[in-house]
């Protein structure tokens, strides 16, 4: 066993986002001290995250090869998910510039901890050994945490990432309880050992034991029920642009990773499939239902955010068959990145609206969006077409996602589940619509909802989110394709 | 020492695996020598407190502890008697188990230490493969006992000067443990024993001589050490003058002596520390540890005992240079401590680590350079040494000494 | 024998030292327990030969960790009155069953029969205490080769760790 240099090339999305970090803080020590001029860190940030996602595509043709002595993988389905995650912070970093900038809140540390948790997403998809998930996630996690509390005016802030950070630290607890049971079963941290253990049939008990507390610990990342408390509180007081990559992004890392867990540590047994069923359901109904009240609409699109992890768990559950588990594995990579593309772009207009209410610390509420047409009709457009594309309405992403998910939930004999999944997801269609309703049907009550300046990188971010939802839903052949190739690794 | 009982089971004719006895002997000359270590280094550090007095009075012209026994000699056993027999306070507030617990952690801590100090070529407790390791580990221990001391006294000196007294023995840890680190590069094992057979008799084969880095790793060891043990400069936890008597302000009788046991003791750790990793330790010059293991009968019991006057005569050195420290230096600031360990002391330790791998990695290549550079630093250091001492002799033959020799003396 | 002796009496300690940590209201206790809980952690890695990760569990987590631990705490310095009122909730006592369940199930299965004494668990175990096991030269080795990956990770972690606290601590931005 030896060290090879070569294998950092399987790691490099992750080395470049890390590199990045280390650039942006060392030049904070070159600004000058009175009023430095800190406008260039996110074109930084955001031309490290594009380079971690022409690395990521580059390294998509590569055959699978395991890295570092079996602690990590270079695989399609890895790549496409760090592909996801750098194109979410490409997109988040031009979202902050103008809403960081427009409060006057730019410092180096914002953009190096979004890289430094990217970084970590993208070595958690590429992890096969419960150490290296672990520390990945934890690297993910605490940049987030820290991004949470990032802009604390008002209570809300602190309270925020306070809730994130103890619940996270609480399921991070969980997950190494899960991990120690793994080990003791398995006397070895990889998870093909983890597979060899449970294909051996031996150590049932701790075998069972692990993958229901490493399940519960992920499923507090993926926000699934009865593991959301902590959702609403702190997409809601999370600045806007930090919440739509954390929805993006540390959704698609920990579902790559939960799926890593299952399919490859505990793939052959299949039995997991039983728990992720119970638990979509459960996700899908309460998502769903508790975001019919909300009036905030930070918060509706944090309970819409649980409603997506029930029907990712859809998905994941499907994988539980080896029939259309690459099927199913296609179907998850494409809704993640159709849905990273429709949160960011609905969390950046929800950041133009915050932005004057975070002067004074208040959340946002829906009446601060009526008559958003009349002075911002492209902006109200754009908001529009996202609650339309998370609703599932065609002809957006969010439509092509689910059905691809449904698709691959039936193929494995999961009618019911797939079933439940579309009443919910029309019931769904309630709380979305009104928001539209708000924009264009309620009366313009207030003052201008916009505080104007910087708003072009803005618009340049909507945009091209509204794009990608457009060409998803209407042309998703190349994406669909893509997800294929990456999915590949799980067909056999 | 588990060899050592072997072969005297051996030598009584019993075969050690299946002598019946084997475990009792061993549990009996492990507490013998924990009674010996344990008496040694409360014995030293009691003499080290009147050794310190008349050092500290000597510096300041004045007489310092003279009535009891010659010299005052016996001053530390009538201060030994004197507390043990004082009555043990608890403050009515104070926290009582803490408080009576906090002591027997600082003295665990404290005596653990001596199981890996080398005294000779062949005293040793234990010489545990991770000996330096374990020193730095038990150490810490301390810390713990500072801590609940100051907290569980429930007055303010006593919670700030432990305060102060964790967050600067935390912080020194750091430099101290890096620069600890290149010694054992240099030697290649953590063993206190294989350091100094790693090293050799003269002074050019001391490891402090071997490159500018393990030189100035010497002196952040010492500066650390220092300030590990709260001394001065670096008292401020104890700091008189704004803090009473810091964190052992509360305490009466025979725990009170506990601390201060500790703390005089510790001067011989930290000293025998520094004469294991960087000063050749217990080596001869020119019996190299080959040759010292070879010997048999009465020549290998004198050398025995010379390495030992050696180690204690180098150890000793420091001991009195630590005490000279304190009546010469003023105590710094808090902010001064702070900056000096975290924006010099550690960075330069770091430096000096990455220095000396690059530097065995040059020497491997270009042995002589190796050789070159201690000789040159040797000589540099004699000359310090001799210029220091000449400049000395030429102070005293200018203003004469001030001292009274005598009366009273 | 004297082996086993030696682990009861340190897993007897750890569980109290633990069992203490939760228990104890006054969070001093707690951390100073979890202090003896760490030590007699260390014991059983000795039993184990794991001798250098003794050695860094006493010197790292007794050592510095647990001193910061009770640095805050200490200057926190919470009274009586601020430590709230003892009260059993029916979560309290859902957890409590909970906690005993779980463990009663592990010894069950622990000590019973079913614990694998063969299996890839126990061929990976032996393929792990390889020659030296414990000593410098084998944790090195596996730091450096098997686990170079969650190693090097671990100095990014600890970067975002300090970064993160830094944001934190400083003022409102």
């Amino acid at each position: 066993m030896n060290f090879n240099p070569g294998d950092l090339y399987g790691v490099l999305p992750a080395l470049l986002l890390a590199a990045g970090a280390l650039v942006l803080l060392t030049s904070e020590v070159f600004l000058r001290p009175v009023e430095p001029d800190r406008r260039y860190q996110a074109w930084v940030a955001a031309a490290f995250a594009f380079a971690g996602l022409w690395a990521s595509l580059a390294q998509l043709g590569d055959p699978a090869q395991p890295l570092f002595a079996g602690a990590a993988v270079s695989d399609g389905f890895a790549h496409i998910v760090a592909a996801v995650v750098c194109a979410a912070l490409f997109l988040s970093c031009i979202v902050a510039f103008s809403y960081l900038e427009s409060l006057r809140a730019t410092r180096g540390e914002f953009y190096a901890l979004a890289l430094f948790s990217a970084s970590g997403m993208c070595l958690l998809a590429q992890a096969t050994d419960l150490v290296v998930i672990f520390i990945s996630l934890e690297v993910m996690s605490l940049a987030v945490y820290a991004l949470c509390a990032y802009l604390r005016r008002g209570k809300r802030p602190a309270e925020a990432a306070f809730k994130y950070f103890i619940l996270g630290s609480f399921a991070s607890a969980i997950f190494l309880y899960g991990a120690a049971f793994a080990f003791g079963a398995s006397g070895s941290t990889r998870l093909a050992d983890l597979a060899a253990t449970v294909r051996s049939g031996s150590a049932t008990t701790l075998v069972y034991a692990s993958a229901a507390l490493l399940a519960a610990g992920f499923a507090f990342k993926v926000a699934a029920v009865p593991f959301h408390m902590w959702v609403p509180d702190v997409y809601d007081g999370a600045p806007a642009p930090v919440t739509g990559f954390m929805a993006a992004g540390v959704k698609a890392a920990a579902f790559a990773t939960l799926v890593r867990i299952l399919v490859s540590g505990y793939g052959e047994g299949g039995r997991w499939r039983g728990l992720i069923v119970a638990l979509a359901y459960l996700t899908m109904l309460v998502g769903n239902l508790l975001a019919v009240p909300q009036r905030s609409v930070k918060r509706m699109l944090a309970y819409s955010s649980i409603a997506h992890a029930g029907y990712l768990l859809v998905a994941v559950a499907a994988m539980g068959t080896s029939a259309p588990r690459a099927d199913a594995a296609g179907a998850l990579l494409f809704y993640l990145a159709s849905y990273g593309a429709t949160v960011i772009g609905a969390f950046a207009v929800v950041a133009i609206i915050e932005r004057k209410l975070a002067l004074s610390g208040l959340g946002d509420d829906l009446s601060s969006w009526a008559g958003l047409s009349e002075k911002h009709p492209a902006l109200a457009a754009a908001m529009s077409l996202f609650m339309i594309s998370l609703a599932g309405v065609p002809p957006t992403a969010g439509f092509m996602a689910k059905l691809t998910v449904f698709r691959s939930a039936i193929e494995a004999d999961l009618v019911p589940l797939a079933i439940f999944g579309v009443i919910t997801s029309v019931a769904g269609l309630y709380y979305y619509l009104r928001v539209v309703v708000y924009v264009y049907m309620v009366p313009e009550a207030k003052a201008d909802a916009v505080q104007g300046g910087r708003l072009l990188s803005a618009g340049l971010a909507i945009a091209g989110c509204a794009l990608i939802v457009l060409w998803m839903g209407v042309l998703p052949g190349s994406f669909a394709a893509l997800a294929q190739s990456g999915a590949a690794v799980f067909g056999r | 020492m588990q060899d050592f009982i072997d072969n005297l089971i051996r030598s009584w004719g019993h075969d050690p695996a299946a002598w019946p006895w084997t475990q009792f002997l061993y549990l009996a000359f492990m507490g013998a020598a924990a009674f010996i270590v344990v008496n040694f280094a409360a014995i030293s550090a009691g003499i080290f407190s009147w050794a310190e007095r008349r050092v500290a009075a000597r510096m300041q012209s004045r007489v310092g502890p003279n009535r009891v026994g010659p010299f005052g000699f016996l001053q530390w056993v009538a201060d030994a008697v004197k507390l043990l027999l004082k009555e043990d306070l608890v403050p009515a507030e104070a926290d009582a188990v803490l408080f009576r617990a906090a002591p027997y952690f600082m003295m665990v801590g404290f005596a653990c230490v001596f199981v890996c100090l080398p005294f000779s070529h062949k005293l040793i407790v234990a010489d545990l493969n991770i000996g330096i390791f374990y020193i730095l580990a038990v150490t810490a221990l301390i810390v713990v006992g500072i801590i609940m001391s100051g907290w569980s006294s429930n007055s303010k000196w006593s919670l700030f000067g432990a305060i102060r007294s964790a967050a600067q023995i935390i912080s020194y840890e750091i430099p101290a443990g890096m620069a600890l680190m290149i010694p054992v590069l240099l030697a290649g094992t953590l063993s206190t024993q294989g350091i100094i057979r790693a090293q050799g008799g003269w002074p050019w084969q001391w490891f402090i001589f071997d490159n500018p880095a393990a030189f100035a790793a010497f002196f952040i060891y010492f500066i650390s050490a220092l300030a590990e043990g709260n001394r001065t400069p670096f008292d401020l936890p104890e700091a008189e003058s704004e803090l009473v008597s810091g964190y052992n302000t509360e305490y009466s009788g025979m725990r009170f002596s506990y601390f201060f046991l500790v703390e005089w003791g510790n001067m011989w750790v930290m000293s025998a520390i520094a004469t294991t990793m960087f000063l050749g330790g217990w080596q001869l010059p020119g019996l190299s540890p080959a040759r010292f293991d070879a010997l048999t009968g009465g020549v290998a019991v004198i050398a025995e005992i010379a390495s030992l006057a050696l180690f204690a005569f180098k150890t000793l050195f420091f001991v009195f240079v630590v005490m000279w420290l304190r009546w010469t230096l003023p105590r710094i600031r808090v902010d001064q401590m702070m900056n000096m360990c975290w924006k010099y002391l550690v960075p330069a330790s770091f430096a000096g680590a990455l220095f000396v791998a690059a530097w065995m990695l040059l020497v491997h290549e270009a042995p002589w350079l190796g050789q070159a550079m201690r000789f040159a630093l040797t000589a540099i250091a004699a000359v310090t040494v001799a210029a220091f001492a000449l400049r000395t002799l030429k102070n005293l033959r200018d203003t004469g000494d001030k001292f009274d020799f005598t009366s009273n003396w | 024998m004297a082996e086993a002796v030696l682990f009861y009496l340190f897993a007897a300690g750890v569980l109290a030292g633990g069992s203490q940590v939760v228990l104890r209201r006054n969070p001093i206790y707690g951390a100073v327990s979890l202090v003896g809980c760490f030590f007699f952690l260390a014991g059983i890695y000795v039993l184990l030969s794991a001798h250098l990760i003794a050695i860094l569990q006493v010197l790292v987590y007794a050592g510095a960790v647990m001193v910061l631990f009770v640095f805050v705490i200490m200057l926190l310095n919470l009274k009586e009155e601020e430590l709230g009122e003892l009260r059993f909730t029916f979560w309290k006592v859902v957890g409590l069953v909970a906690v005993l369940a779980t463990a009663a199930v592990i010894a069950w299965r622990a000590l019973g029969p079913a614990y694998p004494s063969t299996g890839p668990a126990r061929d990976n175990a032996i393929l792990l205490a390889a020659e030296g096991f414990g000593g410098v030269k084998a944790v090195g080795r596996t730091l450096y080769l098997a686990a170079v990956l969650p190693f090097e990770l671990t100095s990014l972690l600890l970067l975002v760790a300090i970064v993160a606290a830094v944001v934190v601590a400083k003022g409102k931005i």
